[in-house]
């Protein structure tokens, strides 16, 4: 995959970052570290690639709701780890500090510039965006009516 | 060495500054300008001139002001002391700034007003309860008088004050997130870094303000002082859907507009059985936040005594993925509401982060009159107790939540 089509998975703000990184600027580096928000999807020809959605459970087949909560998580777990276990191994082999991944196919990736760029070529990387804040929704206080 | 007035050109804070509230008077400032401060913090010119500033040193710049995000709010404007050529430096190194010489200004006093603090709640304060049927239904001939009890939420936000009277033996963990290790920290207390977890969280299981006081709630502190980094929320969201005890995530923070890289992560929440209940944004009409406007998401506007739609309740049409739909998904009482704050005692605050809880509250009663629903079912209940108000659906979604439970 040539750069571009990488750059095309990456949102305004990381493309801004890694063209920084990896480009002319002397205060910006090849080796700057990102950390990145990446969405996974399963490979062409992967495991869980065109698989079918797993059978729904049924929350009165369990003894307790706790036990219908633990068997969703570990059919979750084991849906997303058959989807992009394999992308995911992918990025680990980048040199890169891959963290999540057990219950959704987005994954916290930290690493250089360089090796950020060979993740985004990868075929099972399917978006990329930078860590970036989140703010809470402010209240505002009451003002009390007249009279 | 002169003083220099420092603010980016065209910074966020500017451009959307589309304020929550229109009132001039200081109650209302406040929220401006903590609202504004929310913004500038998302401002990656103001990090750069905070950075640029760091970088030189306090040896070459006096702040006049903070170094940290939402000094001088109202004026969007920090105050440098520093020579001429560093002035100049600034300039050149950092785009899109503005570097203004000082001159004299009027300073603008705010006038006094009443404030809706109280120590007891009376009469039509708990107008929030009422106004969702939750009093009426626990005076009339209903079968179930439940509370929420055996029903946990997830409260992630700025903390939860555990020693509020209202709270009493309701929160029954505390954690703050660590995205470097990857882990949820567990704390020995649970305590509130800025006040705003603990009103929520009163709104879910309070012992008088609450909808479902005998359930639980978990202080999951993802936005301490009010502010976090998406890593936080992704971790935020696993381990919250991985705790076999949660059924409920109760969110109050976002980022402005459409933005889908926490999307999956919240279906994950869904997949797991987690009911993920978020603000839907306090900008206003056809304004809102990710991960309040998702598909995947229980998206909560907030309504005001009279039973319309709050004028600071964001809302529109979304199209994501050849889908095509309207936010919020339903709107609960959100202006004027009283619930708890740090230290004791109640005020009354205006905000869709008001709304949320009141809908989480509901969703746990519902759990505890139907242990065997899934999750997609509840959220189709609540869609479907909602009272229409006769307005838009990009204003009221399904309408006024209801408790309706026979």
């Amino acid at each position: 995959m040539d750069d571009k089509s990488a750059y095309d998975k990456a949102d305004p703000e990381l493309r801004r970052a890694l063209e920084e990184a990896l480009g002319e600027s002397p205060e910006r580096g090849p080796d700057d570290v990102l950390r990145i928000l990446v969405l996974l999807r399963p490979e062409a020809g992967g495991q869980g690639d065109g698989e079918a959605p797993p059978r729904p459970l049924d929350p009165s087949d369990y003894p307790s709701r706790i036990d219908y909560r633990k068997a969703l998580i570990e059919q979750r777990q084991q849906v997303v780890q058959r989807d992009v276990g394999d992308v995911k191994r992918k990025l680990e082999e980048l040199a890169l500090k891959v963290k999540g991944g057990l219950t959704s196919p987005t994954v916290v990736v930290e690493g250089p510039a360089r090796r950020i760029l060979e993740a985004l070529r990868l075929a099972g990387v399917e978006h990329a965006s930078l860590d970036r804040v989140i703010a809470l929704e402010r209240p505002t206080k009451a003002v009390p009516e007249e009279g | 060495m002169a003083r220099y007035l420092v603010r980016p050109k065209a910074g966020l804070a500017s451009r959307s500054a589309s304020l929550v509230s229109r009132k001039l008077t200081a109650a209302a400032r406040d929220g401006q300008v903590q609202d504004l401060s929310a913004m500038r913090g998302s401002d990656p010119i103001y990090g750069e001139i905070r950075r640029w500033v760091e970088e030189l040193g306090v040896a070459k710049v006096k702040a006049l002001t903070g170094l940290h995000e939402g000094d001088t709010p109202i004026t969007g404007t920090k105050v440098l002391d520093m020579a001429p050529e560093d002035a100049e430096r600034l300039r050149d190194e950092v785009s899109d700034v503005e570097v203004i010489q000082d001159r004299p200004i009027e300073l603008i006093r705010p006038q006094k007003v009443t404030a809706s603090s109280k120590q007891r709640l009376v009469g039509n304060d708990r107008w929030h309860l009422e106004a969702i049927g939750l009093e009426a239904l626990r005076r009339g001939t209903a079968k179930f008088k439940g509370k929420g009890k055996g029903v946990t939420a997830v409260v992630l936000d700025t903390g939860v004050d555990a020693t509020h009277p209202e709270l009493k033996d309701r929160v029954t963990g505390a954690f703050t997130f660590d995205v470097d290790q990857w882990q949820a920290v567990p704390q020995e207390e649970s305590v509130d870094t800025d006040g705003h977890g603990t009103h929520v969280s009163g709104l879910i299981c309070g012992k008088s303000v609450g909808v479902a006081p005998a359930a639980t709630v978990i202080n999951g502190t993802m936005i301490p002082g009010g502010f976090g980094q998406t890593s936080n929320f992704i971790l935020a969201m696993e381990w919250a859907g991985t705790q076999p005890e949660v059924q409920i995530v109760n969110m109050s923070a976002g980022l402005p507009g459409f933005l889908p890289e926490m999307m999956t992560a919240v279906s994950g929440l869904l997949a797991a059985g987690v009911l993920p209940v978020v603000a839907i944004g306090n900008e206003g009409r056809n304004r809102t936040r990710s991960p309040g406007n998702y598909v995947e998401v229980v998206s909560v506007g907030a309504s005001t005594r009279d039973n319309k739609v709050a004028s600071f309740s964001g809302g529109g049409t979304i199209v994501s993925d050849s889908h095509q739909y309207q936010v919020p998904d339903l709107v609960a009482p959100g202006e004027g509401v009283y619930s708890c704050i740090m230290g004791g005692g109640y005020e009354a605050w205006n905000g869709t982060s008001m709304a949320t809880p009141v809908v989480s509250g509901i969703a746990a009663l519902l759990l505890e009159a139907h242990p065997d629903v899934t999750v997609t079912d509840l959220y189709e209940e609540l869609l479907l107790s909602c009272t229409d108000l006769g307005l838009p659906v990009e204003r009221q979604g399904e309408g006024l939540v209801q408790v309706k439970l026979a």
